[in-house]
């Protein structure tokens, strides 16, 4: 338990992202689809804004200096996550609950919040991330 | 109760005229043969001068260079074999597929085959220096390659062999009793002693353009080289005014006339003489002027070769022309069959 | 279909031409097709930033395409020729004749594919600097695009095949072009061949820079970031085909009802494109994010993936023919619908010059107390029931093994005897009742005869050899051994 907190406590954002994967799975456990759509919908939002606002910060720290390659790694993981976690929400709200479709969806959506959460994290610390992950 | 089948054909006109079919098949068919000879002959050279080299450095050095020929003229050889075979199964389309079905265990085995002789032959020339110390199982990887190269003629040479005989379709019980129909073995022969003659001339042609440097790390002197690669197109060759007419003469009888076919053989024989006389020249040269007969070589190992493509369908026809006629005649009238029936059942349908 | 009949009885006819042709599509589109214009763009890439790591890791990847494109690859094509020449030659026989020259043109392309992948591979080390270098990878662009043409041709071919409307009528390249589904399935296609090159490359990149970490990361971070790019176009095409194909079958049978197993196959292709895209994507988003995170097996699953999506997608696409195999031409059993009124007055043996030999099998499946004449006419009738059934029901079904026909009475009839009386019924009619199925092709006579021996095999379980072992009966008068039919009664046992 105490290593375990140890490591949690190491990064910022893998608190969050435990309790983001464990939001998921109480949702989807409870299997409706509008409390998915509410509240995965808020969590969407909060973790999209903090990347955006850390992205733009950052970008505009950079400006002039970075080529297109580091621009995509910047901006990709984040946007890319917003989308398809949004995507994600779109199958869960169309398909019934237990359906292959909606556990897809269940599982897309517990990725991509950690995905964005991470990325809104590399995205202030960018491009630092790219030697030192983890 | 061996009686001759006279099956239908397809009922679609040929999507050519059939003398472009036939220029294709023939025209393709022999450029495969000859990257297969390279191919077969690379992989058997290989093998023999890594066998000398256990003795001599310098040979492990050659054979060494030749493998590293067989990559290429491997696929090149398999690619152009797609044309002759588009060709032959639209022209002879009910013997061809008689024979493939008819040896068909076999026939497909050559996919398996082929693909393990390829990736034998890469881990011969990839893996060369890195099994130095296991130079015993390194040329047992090269003959196990060859052995497979070896077989497979065998497989093709059994099918159209077969095609060409629709009174044995009935006695063929699997591959091995459609392999000793005659005259299999005689072509084969004549095919086999044709590997190195051909291998030898695209030596020839290989160790005359390399540079300096390259020919110097092999370790022996340019002209050498060529000499070895014009001894190996010379000897298998005239080995072949042996073999060549056993397998002309062994070839079974036929319905139609032989007379075109002798007389083709006949004149690529006389071509053949007086190739080897100048290919025995040439291994008598000294450095300085060896190569200088090689365009002359070359041109007229071309039309030998033509010659015997031509000869070869030759017999082909003559062997299946008159069927051809007979099936042709029973598939118009299996249509005018249809038609009528089609045409009743219509009328039967329009009363009901 | 009047050739002697090649069968695998255990395997299946059909388990070999798809063995064969789907390891031939997984094969090119992830190492070919897919693969070259992602190692060109790794060679140029290096090259711009002068950084030989890259230029190694691209060679590196090409060489192992290279070894399987060149043996596995090449050979399942032709594979493909080999095996459906055995399975069934009339259908490959007449689409020959139909489209001979755009397979002959499809072939030169091949032939200049493979000198440029020899000349790509073999020249590498040696042009490897200023111009010789920039001709190099122009060269691999060039490769690229060559791979992508093979590729489009034989989308057209596979798409005028499947279509009716232009068996007789405009049988040219252009109308396969034209034809409803080929730009959806060129769509997919492609998008799905970059995807399977980047799982492919970023697996591989893995064993080729282990020692160098932060080398590592940056080339799984790039190759997963060109696989992102593709991935959802793999979704969005194969939706567009999904959508597309219904019309199209409609249009194909003129049957109103679409049968309820298609749409349980579209309805699962789609699934498994679904678990598929989403597979990929989770996992490439991870390496973009935490490359030094993704173990070598993490990559297993997502090319497991899509290695089981392509084999359905090529499975969904070969079921849109049934009942034919050339659409509106030819049924799957190699005859042709314009041959049935004949067949089904005369009968297919009045026309059938070969016969299969009974087994010895076959042979002590008789009772032993029986009269040597009417021993005799048991064996004819055996006989005959056979060849209508390696005539009519051999392409596709086997009598023991995969897709067997016991398989299937079994599951209808459950253990009672399989009299004539209790099956004829049903085959008489079964196209009718399932769609994919063709109508039975011979007369009266014969679908009894065929019920005798699917009778006989309900007790003789031994396989059914094909004429590659056991060889073949000749009949030089086929009419009159059909006429023989008329004067045998049927025995009962």
């Amino acid at each position: 338990m105490d290593s375990l907190s140890t490591w949690l406590q190491a990064r910022p954002y893998r608190l969050t992202v435990l309790n983001a994967l464990l939001l998921t799975l109480l949702l989807g456990v409870i299997g409706s689809a509008p409390l998915f759509e509410i509240i995965g919908g808020a969590a969407v939002a909060i973790a999209g804004l903090a990347f955006l606002g850390k992205a733009v910060r950052n970008a505009f720290r950079w400006r002039g200096r970075g080529q297109l390659y580091d621009l995509v790694l910047l901006w990709a993981p984040g946007v890319v996550a917003i989308i398809l976690s949004l995507a994600a929400i779109g199958l869960i709200g169309v398909n019934p609950s237990g359906s292959v479709a909606y556990g897809l969806g269940v599982i897309l959506f517990g990725a991509e919040l950690a995905i964005l959460i991470i990325g809104g994290s590399d995205a202030a610390a960018f491009p630092a991330f790219l030697s030192d992950p983890v | 109760m061996n009686q001759i089948p006279v099956p239908n054909d397809i009922p679609l006109p040929l999507p050519a005229p059939e003398p472009v079919l036939i220029g294709v098949l023939i025209f393709f068919f022999l450029l495969h043969i000859v990257f297969v000879n390279f191919m077969v002959g690379g992989s058997l050279l290989t093998f023999y001068y890594e066998l000398r080299g256990l003795k001599q450095k310098r040979y492990d050095r050659l054979a060494c260079e030749i493998a590293s020929t067989i990559t290429a003229n491997k696929s090149i050889a398999v690619v152009i074999g797609i044309g002759p075979l588009l060709a032959i199964n639209t022209l002879y389309t009910v013997y061809f597929y008689t024979a493939n079905a008819l040896t068909g265990a076999l026939w497909i085995s050559i996919i398996p085959l082929v693909v393990t002789a390829f990736v034998l032959t890469y881990i011969h020339k990839y893996l060369w220096h890195q099994m130095d110390w296991i130079k015993w199982l390194h040329l047992g990887v090269s003959a196990a390659a060859g052995l497979i190269f070896l077989f497979i003629p065998l497989i093709f040479l059994t099918n159209i062999n077969l095609m060409l005989f629709p009174d044995k379709w009935a006695s063929v019980h699997g591959f091995l009793s459609a392999l000793i129909l005659p005259n299999v073995f005689p072509r084969y022969i004549h095919f086999l002693l044709a590997c190195p003659a051909m291998t030898g001339l695209f030596l020839v042609w290989l160790f005359r353009r390399r540079s300096d440097a390259e020919i110097a790390a092999t370790g022996f002197a340019r002209a050498d080289l060529i000499r070895i690669g014009y001894q190996w197109a010379l000897w298998p060759t005239v080995a072949q005014f042996f073999v060549g007419p056993i397998a002309l003469f062994t070839l079974p009888q036929t319905q139609g006339p032989l007379g075109p076919v002798i007389a083709v053989f006949g004149v690529s024989i006389l071509v053949a003489i007086v190739l080897s006389i100048l290919l025995f020249n040439e291994t008598r040269r000294p450095a300085e002027t060896i190569g200088r007969s090689f365009g002359a070589i070359c041109l007229l190992m071309l039309v030998a070769v033509g010659l015997m493509g031509a000869g070869r369908h030759l017999y082909r026809e003559a062997a299946i022309a008159p069927h051809r006629e007979i099936v042709r005649a029973k598939t118009l009238d299996y249509m005018r069959q249809v038609e009528e029936a089609r045409q009743q059942a219509a009328v039967q349908g329009a009363a009901q | 279909m009047d050739f002697p009949i090649f069968h695998l009885d255990i395997f299946g006819n059909r388990g070999l031409v798809a063995t064969i042709a789907i390891l031939h599509v997984l094969v090119n589109h992830s190492l070919a097709v897919g693969m070259m214009p992602l190692v060109a763009c790794m060679e140029w890439y290096g090259h711009k930033r002068q950084d030989p790591r890259w230029d190694k890791l691209a060679y590196n990847i090409l060489f192992v395409a290279f070894l399987i494109t060149t043996t596995v690859g090449a050979m399942t094509g032709i594979g493909i020729w080999l095996s459906v020449s055995l399975v069934n030659p009339y259908s490959i026989g007449s689409l020959i004749r139909v489209f001979f020259w755009a397979w002959f043109t499809e072939w030169l392309v091949f032939v200049t594919e493979v000198c440029l992948i020899l000349a790509y591979t073999l020249t590498w080390r040696k042009w490897s600097e200023g111009k010789a270098k920039e001709r190099h990878i122009r060269l691999g662009f060039t490769l690229g695009f060559f791979s992508w043409v093979t590729m489009a041709i034989i989308v057209a071919i596979l798409g005028f095949m499947m279509d009716p409307g232009n068996w007789m009528t405009e049988h040219t390249l252009w109308s396969g072009i034209t034809n409803p589904i080929y730009l959806p399935q060129l769509a997919f296609r492609t998008p799905l061949a970059a995807t399977m090159a980047g799982i492919v490359a970023m697996f591989l990149a893995q064993f080729f820079t282990s020692k160098d970490a932060a080398f590592r990361n940056e080339a799984l971070r790039a190759i997963a970031l060109w696989t992102l790019f593709f991935a959802p176009f793999v979704f969005i095409a194969g939706f567009w085909y999904y959508s597309v194909v219904p019309d199209f079958m409609k249009a194909n049978f003129g049957v109103a009802l679409t049968t309820l197993e298609f749409t349980d196959w579209q309805e699962k292709f789609l699934q498994i494109a679904l678990i598929t895209v989403v597979a990929i994507l989770i996992t490439v988003q991870l390496t973009i994010a935490r490359p030094n995170l993704l173990p070598r097996v993490a990559l297993l699953a997502p090319l497991f993936v899509i290695f089981w999506m392509t084999g359905h997608f090529e499975r969904v696409r070969e079921f849109v023919r049934k009942p034919y195999v050339i659409g509106r031409y030819m049924y799957a059993n190699g005859f042709r619908v314009d041959d049935y009124p004949l067949l089904q007055r005369d009968g297919v043996l009045a026309h059938a010059t070969y016969s299969n030999p009974l087994t010895d099998a076959e042979r002590a499946g008789l009772p032993d107390d029986l009269g040597e004449a009417e021993r005799e006419a048991k064996l004819e009738h055996l006989q005959m029931g056979k060849d209508v059934f390696m005539l009519t029901c051999s392409r596709c079904h086997t009598g023991h093994g995969v897709n067997s026909i016991t398989g299937h009475l079994q599951r209808m009839f459950g253990d009672q005897p399989w009299t004539p009386d209790l099956t004829t019924g049903y085959i008489e009619g079964m196209h009718e009742v399932q769609p994919f199925m063709p109508p039975f092709p011979g007369n009266k006579k014969e679908l009894q005869l065929l019920g005798e021996y699917l009778e006989h095999l309900q007790k003789n379980k031994a396989p059914i050899p094909g004429a590659q072992t056991a060889g073949i009966i000749v009949h030089a008068a086929p009419a009159l051994r059909a006429a023989k039919i008329d004067q045998s009664e049927t025995i009962t046992r």
